[in-house]
């Protein structure tokens, strides 16, 4: 029976993500209707989206074939992976971890692009061929970023593999070190641009020609789009639990005091994300490539100041 | 040993029969498949017991001719890339049984050199006797270049033709510079009796690189491939781009075998040149209509990732950092492997398609993937391993150069630091432009609305090259989970080629220890994500039963009529990309003005030309051929006097040359 409980304390990481990951999105609204003076929606908005969705049928354009089925099938279930190789918390290790494992990491997200581009192009609809392109192009700026940010704390931390770089950064041993603090501004940033939110694009524009992610998932309804929206509320946990795990290192290794202290970390997160969408307005296109350059600058410096000035 | 000459002079002897069969095209392809697959048969026996059994095959015989000597050598580097040769050989013949049915020439004498390619390059590998080489290499140059021939009805393949033999001799002069220079140093014609030591690693280091940086691709010395491949039969661009090619990094390999110890900085040429063929293969790639060029210039991608794990080897290595050494090289082989297959599966749905379609041009196609759908994941597997991306072979290499790289970050050596950093960027900028690269090719050629009439009607590929496609498929796939279990074999690979400094490899074991466990979770990672995406797949599927399914058309804004030309095409889709990359593609735009109420019909072209073919090779070409009409004017004036007092000119210099150093 104990080993039962521990077992479930050891994947409570998991659990937590796959549970509270939506709500997210509703907390980011409720910043935002915080800052427009608005009531808002409710904060369990997506629960009930996905709940209502995934009741729904579906439509399919005659145009499409498989690929635009499978393609948010694969999604969701990149992102639950992902996610099995990332436990934020509490000190446990997660339950696959090898060496390099976050370029392996990194290439899942690639290859669910790789699909949901696909997927968009199947639907011959040039909008969602636009929202491919734009995915498409941010990407190669928003790839060199992470990848820089995630060489830079691999080479903080000197371990090679996801879970055990980050947890190598405690509070005892930097609070608020300026080279952690460049990178997790710099991952913030790709946060922003892998999970499609203000200023790089906007989650609730009305007009197709403006937006990248949202008009590539246009075709989809009912419980794909239900997948949709899980796996992108998952993969912004992930992202987020990165900027925690880098932001606030407080790890005692006692669930009971980590896991509300990385929630309240993670709900800060949301709450600058709603802050920067109610603040700023989107970047023209142009503008967008130069943040995320902006974000692999940022991180490159803090890799040479942690290869060159003393951090290694 | 013996084997392998049986199987070499089987396939010789089938091609014989192919031209004596002349024009009954059924005997003849006939003839083809069997001789490669008695090949592959016979020949397998000696290269997997050398790859298992560590075992080396040789043969010997001598012709009383000086210097050279029929003499072969399998060693497990040699054993490698037989296998890759002769299993998409036969691979190809196979293709070729569909492919070249309809071909409307003789293809008896083509069955022949495409034989004899494979014999050559078989030879290339295995020979141990300098001169040996040098008579294969020119067999291998000439027999493709007669199959890139093939078609030579049309002007641009006798163009491409002519560029390819061209580069090719290019190479092949500095390859016999380099094989003599050798011979001169060691006094010895066999590769195993030669040892170059400190003064020299540095010529014979330039020399291979451009030698065989020549046939391998490297830009600069890349502009053949997109014109050979274009020009050549599908299935003989799958064997010239998945094999041929490779038989350049096995020369740079076999050469610096030779070399006592590897200068850091030429290690680092090597690596830097892998950065820039890398980046400038997939720029360019991404900005091709025509499939096969993209393909060809994804090749040159690909070779540079080959060679950014070499170099990154052998710095390392020459650093005395063994265990990334091991890591870099391990995932350098492997992706010669996986490139080789996925390459050709590329190329032989390619040719599939284009074959139906009667295209090479991406924008006028879309919507195949119902027409074809074996053809449509066929390419899908190759595009996606081809793209590196995890669950498809392509990402096991690369991911392994990239942890070679990750370990060179901790390393105490700032200039392994940087080169790290630097492999890590690139590769990652790469992968992001691979990605677009080839969704735009899958998602516009067999996604979406057909764009053209042939789209519409096209057919899928009969019997064999369906076959062909298929297998290559699953092989791509099953890499990829089983790669642990069989990564053990590349050690001896490796240590024939990393023998010259033996104390930095005493670790290799461990080094592959750690390699097999953590491609075993590797492939259990990608097993995970399987397992959930059935679990979902199960789920919509069961949870789904009792809903309304509907099909309708695209909701497109609410236009509910778009034609299939306004589909963004591949041009469209890749266009931000090609912009921000203008200083290297140099698009020439001609966009004549409209003007008046009734403006007259213009047209808008768009080309890109290669940056290198035009700023590089063009004016040098152009200034050669103004200096030699000039020559030809002096003719006039002095006609062959001219001639014979120029030749005596150079008589004397070379004599006096040899009396004076020699």
């Amino acid at each position: 029976m104990d080993k039962k409980i521990d077992f479930i304390f050891d994947q409570l990481p998991f659990l937590t993500a796959i549970a509270l990951a939506p709500l997210l999105s509703g907390l980011i609204n409720r910043t935002k209707a915080f800052y427009a003076g608005r009531k808002g929606q409710p904060l369990f908005q997506q629960y009930y989206d996905i709940s209502k969705l995934l009741k729904k049928g579906t439509l399919y354009s005659r145009t499409t074939s498989w690929v635009f089925r499978v393609s948010p099938l694969l999604s969701l279930s990149v992102c639950l992976t992902a996610i099995m190789f990332f436990y934020p918390f509490g000190g446990v290790s997660s339950p696959v971890s090898f060496a390099g494992d976050f370029i392996f990491v990194a290439y899942l997200f690639a290859l669910s692009r790789f699909f949901v581009i696909i997927a968009a192009m199947d639907t011959g609809s040039s909008f969602e061929g636009m929202g491919a392109s734009r995915e498409a192009f941010f990407a190669f700026f928003a790839e060199a970023a992470l990848f820089l940010s995630f060489i830079a704390i691999s080479c903080f931390s000197r371990v090679p593999s996801l879970n055990t770089m980050f947890s190598a950064i405690h509070l005892s041993v930097q609070f608020f070190s300026p080279y952690m603090l460049l990178v997790a501004v710099a991952l913030f940033i790709v946060m922003l641009a892998e999970n499609c939110r203000v200023p790089v694009d906007d989650p609730n524009t009305h007009l197709e020609l403006t937006m990248i992610h949202e008009v590539m998932v246009l075709d989809y309804g009912g419980p794909d789009f239900a997948f949709i929206l899980y796996a992108s509320a998952l993969k912004l946990w992930f992202f987020a639990s990165m900027i925690v795990t880098l932001l606030f290192p407080v790890k005692t290794g006692n669930l009971l005091i980590d896991l509300p202290l990385f929630l309240s970390g993670i709900f800060l997160v949301a709450f600058a994300i709603g802050t920067v969408e109610s603040i700023m307005a989107r970047f023209r296109f142009e503008k967008v490539q130069r943040l995320l350059i902006f974000a692999a600058v940022l991180s490159a410096m803090s890799l040479l100041m942690i290869s060159f000035g003393g951090g290694r | 040993m013996n084997f392998f000459l049986i199987g070499i002079s089987i396939l010789f002897a089938a091609g014989g029969f192919c031209v004596l069969a002349g024009k009954n095209k059924k005997l003849v392809l006939l003839f083809h498949v069997l001789g490669n697959l008695w090949a592959l048969i016979f020949t397998s026996f000696p290269v997997f017991d050398t790859i298992i059994n560590e075992r080396l095959h040789t043969f010997r015989f001598s012709l009383g001719i000086p210097f050279f000597s029929f003499s072969i050598l399998i060693d497990p580097l040699a054993a490698f890339f037989l296998i890759l040769i002769f299993f998409i050989s036969f691979l190809c013949s196979l293709y070729a049984m569909s492919y070249m049915r309809s071909a409307h020439s003789d293809i008896g004498w083509f069955c022949f050199f495409s034989g004899l390619l494979t014999i050559s390059m078989a030879l290339v590998v295995a020979s141990s006797n300098l001169v040996l080489f040098l008579f294969s290499w020119e067999l291998m140059s000439l027999s493709s270049f007669i199959l890139v021939n093939f078609e030579n009805g049309e002007k641009a393949v006798r163009d491409a033709s002519w560029v390819y033999i061209a580069a090719s001799h290019f190479g092949y002069v500095f390859i016999i510079i380099l094989f003599f220079l050798m011979m001169k140093i060691s006094g010895s014609v066999e590769f195993s009796d030669i040892l170059i030591g400190k003064d020299f690693a540095g010529v014979v280091v330039i020399f291979s690189l451009i030698g065989f940086g020549a046939k391998a691709g490297f830009v600069p010395l890349h502009v053949w491939l997109p014109r050979a491949h274009p020009a050549a039969p599908s299935h003989i661009s799958a064997l010239m781009s998945g094999v041929m090619i490779k038989l350049g990094i096995y020369g740079i390999l076999r050469t610096f075998s030779l070399l006592e110890n590897i200068p850091v900085w030429f290690a680092v040429a090597i690596l830097a040149i892998g950065i820039i063929s890398a980046m400038a293969g997939i720029i360019n790639s991404l900005a091709r209509q025509d499939i096969k060029k993209l393909l060809a210039y994804c090749s040159v991608e690909n070779l540079g990732i080959i060679a950014i794990g070499v170099g990154l080897g052998f710095t390392a290595l020459s650093l005395g950092e063994g265990r990334i050494a091991i890591f870099a090289f391990a995932g350098a082989v492997l992706h010669i492997l996986n490139h080789c297959l996925s390459k050709s599966l590329l190329f032989f749905s390619a040719g599939a398609f284009i074959k139906s379609v009667g295209s090479r041009d991406i924008d006028k196609m879309g919507g195949i993937i119902k027409r074809m759908p074996l053809s449509g994941l066929s390419f899908l597997v190759g595009s996606a391993s081809i793209s590196s991306l995890p669950f498809f072979n392509g990402f096991i290499g690369e991911f392994l150069i990239y942890l070679a790289a990750v370990f060179g970050l901790y390393s105490s050596s700032m200039l392994l630091f940087i080169i790290s950093v630097l492999v890590i960027v690139s590769l990652s900028l790469v992968g992001a432009l691979a990605l677009m690269c080839f969704t735009s090719v899958f998602g516009v050629v067999f996604l979406g609305e057909p764009r053209s009439e042939s789209c519409r009607t096209a057919l899928e590929a009969p019997g064999s090259m369906c076959f062909v496609q298929a297998l290559l498929a699953i092989i791509c796939v099953s890499i990829s989970f089983s790669a642990f279990l069989f990564v053990d074999l590349l050690m001896p690979i490796l240590s024939t080629f990393c023998r010259s400094s033996s104390s930095a490899m005493y670790n290799m074991k461990n080094s592959f220890n750690e390699i097999r466990v953590i491609l075993s979770i590797l492939s259990l990672s990608s097993l995970i994500l399987f397992v959930f995406f059935m679990l979902i797949l199960f789920l919509r599927r069961f949870g789904s039963r009792k809903m309304k399914e509907e099909s309708v058309c695209t909701w497109d804004c609410g236009y509910a009529k778009p034609t299939a030309r306004m589909q963004y095409t591949a041009s469209s889709f890749v266009n931000p990309m090609a912009r921000f990359f203008d200083a290297v593609l140099r698009p020439e735009v001609s966009r004549p003005e409209t003007r008046g109420i009734f403006p007259n019909k213009t047209i808008f072209s768009f080309e890109i030309k290669d940056f290198f073919e035009r700023y590089i090779y063009m004016p040098v070409i152009s200034r050669m051929l103004r200096f030699s009409t000039a020559l030809i004017r002096l003719d006039g004036a002095g006609g062959i006097h001219l001639y014979i007092f120029l030749m005596i000119i150079a008589l004397v210099a070379l004599l006096s040359w040899t009396f004076t150093y020699g």
